[in-house]
């Protein structure tokens, strides 16, 4: 029997591995795990905030193996070689909710150790100039210095994030998709075929820079705010939050079965 | 002669004017006009064409051959067949082994053969050299009076085939002398049948055999096996495997015995000696494109699987593939085929009627529409050869070739667009992908015998261009530079474009001697080359179709000079010792025309932006955009065989030798050293080749071992090989051949284990078990239906069955195995041969070339960035029907 397994094994060629695996995994997200619809916390700079509600638009989440250098030079927004794993939205997830949105389609990648992860806040084209998909939709109420302010706030990407030229001979330094891709984000996770590739996304860091006061009051009756969809200010305070590479996104890989 | 030539060229005019319309309908009238003009040509050859009287060499004195006593004690039978050059005085001039029968038997109808005297062919009154085919049957007596180990029995030399040296016009008759038996009553040998009155090649001296990895493959009736191309032919040799996500007319990818040649550069490709490698090629160096040769016209094929013979250069890294060209039919013929997917091929030939088979004149046009999206093509081609024999023992020949070639490639898929249905099975992604190539050569060359020395000279120019334009990625690789203006991904499209001049010589000299009774040799020979490339890659932006960046630019001259000392040794008759030293040198002059493509600070008032090859340095300081790098190396290769036999058809040997391979000219330019990789070999085997009762047969089996310090693997981002670790490669070849009266099969299989030496990891994309199996029934249909109008009605029926193993691809994965299906069935009357050839008779829907690597085609919601299968579709079933018409070449 052993002679003709081993027989069977030379005869169609399946001596040997050229290492690693292609894999196929599901993914998830969700809000952290004590999420609560209102979410009560306390921001960096003292505000109490407690939000009613949260959205976010995902568009893809990737893995990839490189490993974050401090005063590593601008690097391009997509290194090609460097991914072993990717899962594409899009996928709207309640940041006030446990329960884990799917991925509406299965991810991919290869078995090999990942060392960072990057989220695609986009709607569509990661390079376009100008997108109007809102991103983050929020709304709840923040105390801070003794003063309310229920507010709303809707993040978009587009070309309110543009950063600008500051080299002219540098023109393609800070193009429009770092503002769209969150990374690096420190992961340990070697995807497995069968897998399941888990994110947590917790609001409240998000709020840790906001100063409520420079929010935008809209209405006095009902008394509403508004985080202005801007790169400076509370409006950039926030986005400055959502795309934080620390605090607010959490990748676990749950192995099969 | 000269008709030919002509047809050939008009004919090529009229295919221009009407090719993309009514094609069918154009192709059928110009196959009757033909089949009707050679029907008005046989019909006013019934005039015999005036012709000069030429009349052949008569036999004064024959001398039987000795039965060599070892092979006699081993009871070995076979026939050799002689090239003898009778000189105008009746001498016996020079003595070649035109089929040999195996050691022993070659040297004793040689040594018969001298001792001839001869009444000189005539051309009227006046004496001319000429050349004959003798052939010598050596065959056993009786059981019953078998003699012992010292018995003398001697083979018989039957009936000489002559062929005037100064080629007549017409066939000369052939006069049948008696045999005048000489040998003992219990020896006498038992005559073969009257050989052919066919003319033989004034071919080059084969190089004696390194072992049992020396294939010297003879297409013979196998050319019934359909093929598409010279590539294919390849096939015979054991451990083969041809792939081609480029499509039609791009160079074949070779996968042998481990090696992932990619397109030739890890095998010595030549035809006829001249070199078929492109030096310098941005596409891989050594890239070599064998479409330009009319598989027609390929006699034979000595394939060396290992860097074993001193007369290997560079590239000989899996092994070398030397074509040897004939055109076995005389006469004029035509062969016009169609068939599936608006595939016309029309070949035309031209062979003096009594000339030598060396002695052609061909053309082939061809077009398909292909079996899915963008894969039409367009080739033509002339092939020119003329081979003589002067006085004093020196013969020459002179070819000349032209090949243009233009089509599109479909490119490779990506598995999961297509289970998805996103793309078909046959489809492409880029359109734009595709190649235009050209290749010009001429050569000439001279062999001469005097005494004890041959000398081969030869000389080659060639002039070969390539517009490649592939994409393998997509939309991926268009990174974001700091210095260029913001830009998404425009496209991955490859525009390659190289154009290489190539000079060379190659020669040799040997010396054949008898030491201690037995024949020893000993040769020199030179290889000098030099190729003048320029190349260019650029990006080529989809939506446009411009090229928006220049990734190489090389201006190359490349020289290469080998020399070489090779002996024959044979210490014991049962002993050969075979192998040598060589030494080459490779020098590398690049001139990199964009040498500059990023600066870390750039000018603030004059920025580069969008330029690729830069002329400025660090805070704007101007230089020219180009770097010039000259690099040398030289090489020292030992190579030596020891064979030891036969004994009852069983020979054993062994061998080890060192090859390199020549640095890309792109790294070069990164100030590597050349030659950069260094090949060491070995291998032992064994053979078995013997003749019982007519059928010839012969088994090899090797096992082998072979290590390369620096190989090469392939990478779609970059589009061709890029230097990785050293490799060893382990594995076993085998092959049969058998050819009786009425049939003719190969079969070979070859498993082997390549690994990276640091990770013991396998080789991605390098089959480990290749198994193709080539087998061809033919003969004249008996009975009733096996003449017409008294002539015979001739058939011949060819398969050829592929199956290759799962290969393993990156990422722990394996492809799916292959297994194909080729027929070709053929009838032939007098002048008139019909074949009907189906190629993948089962219509397998099978991945031709299955990777793994990352690519982005746009084909989902956001970039698809990392590595999943791709692959190239193989062939469906593609049906083939051909009319050959034949005037003045009955044999």
């Amino acid at each position: 029997m052993r002679l003709a397994l081993a027989s069977l094994v030379f005869l169609t060629g399946c001596g040997g591995s050229t290492g690693s695996a292609l894999v196929t995994f599901s993914g998830e997200a969700s809000g952290p795990t004590d999420a609560i619809a209102p979410l009560s916390f306390t921001t960096g700079v003292g505000a109490a905030v407690t939000l009613t509600a949260a959205k976010l638009h995902l568009g893809a989440v990737y893995l990839n193996q490189s490993v974050p250098a401090s005063g590593a030079a601008a690097s391009p927004c997509v290194s090609p070689g460097i991914y072993v794993g990717q899962v594409f939205g899009p996928v709207d997830v309640d940041l006030l909710s446990p329960t884990a949105v799917p991925f509406p389609s299965a991810g991919e990648g290869t078995e090999t150790r990942a060392r960072t992860a990057e989220v695609w806040l986009t709607g569509g084209d990661v390079n376009a100039s100008a997108d109007s998909t809102v991103i983050l939709d929020v709304a709840g109420t923040a105390a801070q210095a003794g003063v309310s302010y229920p507010f709303t706030a809707a993040v978009t990407i587009g070309a309110n994030r543009t950063p600008q030229v500051t080299n002219p001979a540098m023109p393609g330094a800070s193009p429009i998709c770092h503002q769209r891709i969150v990374t690096p984000i420190l992961v340990d996770i070697t995807p497995r075929n069968g897998g399941m590739l888990e994110l947590q996304i917790d609001p409240r860091s998000m709020f840790d820079s906001v100063d409520f006061s420079q929010a935008t009051k809209v209405t006095d009756e009902p008394l509403m705010y508004q985080i202005p969809d801007t790169s400076d200010g509370p409006g950039g305070a926030l986005f400055k939050g959502l795309t934080a590479n620390f605090g607010v996104y959490a990748f676990t890989f749950h192995e099969p079965g | 002669m000269a008709a030919s030539p002509t047809r050939i060229v008009l004919r090529s005019a009229a295919f221009d004017r009407v090719r993309g319309s009514g094609s069918p309908v154009y192709w059928a009238a110009w196959v009757a006009f033909v089949f009707i003009l050679s029907i008005a040509l046989r019909a006013g050859a019934q005039e015999p064409a005036p012709a000069p009287a030429v009349t052949p060499p008569e036999a004064l004195q024959r001398v039987d051959a000795i039965y060599p006593p070892e092979v006699l004690a081993a009871r070995r039978e076979g026939t050799v067949v002689l090239f003898v050059t009778v000189e105008a005085d009746g001498s016996v001039g020079p003595a070649t082994v035109a089929e040999s029968a195996g050691e022993g038997f070659d040297e004793a109808a040689l040594a018969a053969v001298k001792q001839w005297k001869f009444s000189p062919a005539r051309r009227g009154d006046q004496p001319i050299s000429s050349r004959i085919r003798v052939p010598f049957a050596f065959v056993l007596p009786a059981p019953a009076t078998e003699p012992d180990k010292s018995a003398v029995v001697a083979a018989e030399p039957v009936t000489p085939a002559v062929v005037p040296s100064a080629a007549p016009q017409v066939p000369v008759p052939v006069p049948v002398p008696a045999p005048a038996p000489q040998s003992p009553p219990e020896s006498q040998p038992v005559a073969t049948s009257a050989a052919p009155t066919e003319i033989t090649v004034l071919g080059q001296v084969k190089p004696p055999s390194r072992g049992t990895s020396d294939y010297q493959i003879t297409v013979g009736h196998l050319a019934a096996v359909p093929g598409q191309d010279a590539a294919d032919v390849l096939k015979l040799a054991p451990g083969i495997l041809l792939t081609n996500e480029g499509g039609e007319g791009h160079a074949e990818q070779v996968f042998l015995r481990g090696f992932d040649a990619r397109e030739g550069q890890d095998i010595e490709f030549t035809v006829d000696g001249t070199p078929i490698n492109e030096s310098g090629n941005l596409h891989g160096n050594g890239y070599a494109d064998t479409h330009f040769i009319i598989p027609e016209l390929i006699h034979s094929l000595r394939v060396v699987e290992g860097p074993f013979d001193p007369r290997q250069g560079n590239y000989a890294v899996a092994g070398s593939a030397d074509y040897h060209l004939e055109l076995a039919q005389p006469g004029i013929s035509t062969k016009f085929s169609a068939g599936s997917y608006g595939t016309y091929r029309e070949l035309l030939t031209y062979r003096p009627p009594t000339g030598s088979p060396g002695t052609f004149a061909a053309g082939e046009l061809y077009q398909t529409n292909g079996f899915g999206q963008n894969r039409d093509g367009k080739r033509g081609t002339v092939m020119l050869q003329y081979e003589t024999e002067g006085t004093g023992g020196t013969r020459y020949r002179v070819a000349a070739n032209a090949y243009i070639a233009s089509f599109h490639t479909a490119g490779v898929l990506r598995e999961d667009d297509y289970e998805a249905g996103r793309v078909g099975f046959y489809d492409t992604y880029d359109p734009l992908q595709g190649e235009d190539g050209s290749r010009y050569s001429l050569v000439g060359a001279v062999e001469n015998r005097t005494g004890k020395i041959t000398t081969q000279n030869q000389v080659f120019a060639i002039v070969s261009s390539l517009r490649l334009r592939e994409d393998f990625t997509g939309f991926l690789l268009d990174v974001q530079e700091p210095l260029q203006n913001p830009h998404g991904q425009r496209g991955d499209l490859l525009d390659l474009n190289n154009l290489g001049k190539t000079l060379g010589v190659r020669g040799s000299a040997r010396l054949s001697e008898t030491v201690a009774s037995k024949p020893q040799e000993i040769e020199i020979g030179y290889y000098a080359r030099g190729d003048f490339v320029s190349s260019t890659q650029q990006r080529i932006e989809a939506a446009t179709g411009h090229p928006y960046h220049t990734d190489t630019s090389l201006d190359s001259t490349l020289g290469d000079v080998g020399l070489y000392a090779d002996a024959n040794l044979r210490p014991l008759r049962f002993l050969a010792l075979r192998g040598g030293v060589r030494g080459d040198l490779y020098t590398f002059n690049v001139n990199n025309l964009c040498a500059v493509q990023s600066v870390e600070h750039p000018s603030q008032t004059d920025p580069p932006g969008d330029q690729s090859c830069l002329s400025q340095q660090n805070f704007g300081a101007y230089r020219d955009p180009n770097q010039r790098v000259t690099t040398v190396g030289s090489a020292l290769m030992p190579r030596a065989s020891l064979i030891v036999g036969p004994f009852f058809g069983v020979s054993a040997s062994v061998s080890a030798g060192k090859g390199v391979r020549s640095i890309d000219p792109s790294y070069v330019s990164q100030d590597a050293s050349t030659p950069f990789a260094s090949i060491k070999a070995y291998e032992g085997g064994v053979t078995f080749q013997r003749t019982f009762s007519g059928v010839e047969l012969g088994v090899r089996s090797a096992l082998f071992e072979t290590t390369v310090d620096r190989d090469l693997i392939f990478s779609q981002t970059v589009g061709r090989n890029v230097l990785g670790g050293s490799t060893t490669r382990f594995g076993s070849a085998n092959s049969l051949r058998a050819t009786g009266p009425f049939y003719d099969v190969s079969t070979n299989f070859t498993y082997v284990k390549a690994t990276f030496d640091d990770t013991h990891l396998l080789i991605p994309y390098v089959p480990d078990l290749v198994v193709r199996g080539d087998g061809a029934l033919f003969g004249d249909l008996p009975w009733f239906v096996g003449r017409l109008h008294g002539r015979p009605i001739h058939a011949s029926f060819g398969a050829g069955v592929t199956y290759v193993g799962p290969r393993p691809l990156p990422y722990g994965s394996r492809s799916d195995a292959i297994f194909t299906i080729d027929n070709n069935l053929t009838v032939g009357w007098s002048f008139v041969n019909v074949g009907l050839s189906a190629q993948n008779l089962l219509d397998t829907r099978y991945r031709l070339g299955e990777y793994n690597y990352a690519s982005d085609f746009h084909s989902q919601s956001f970039p698809t960035l990392v590595p999943v299968r791709h692959f190239a579709a193989g062939a469906p079933r593609t049906i083939m029907l051909s009319l050959t018409l034949n005037y003045g070449g009955e044999r």
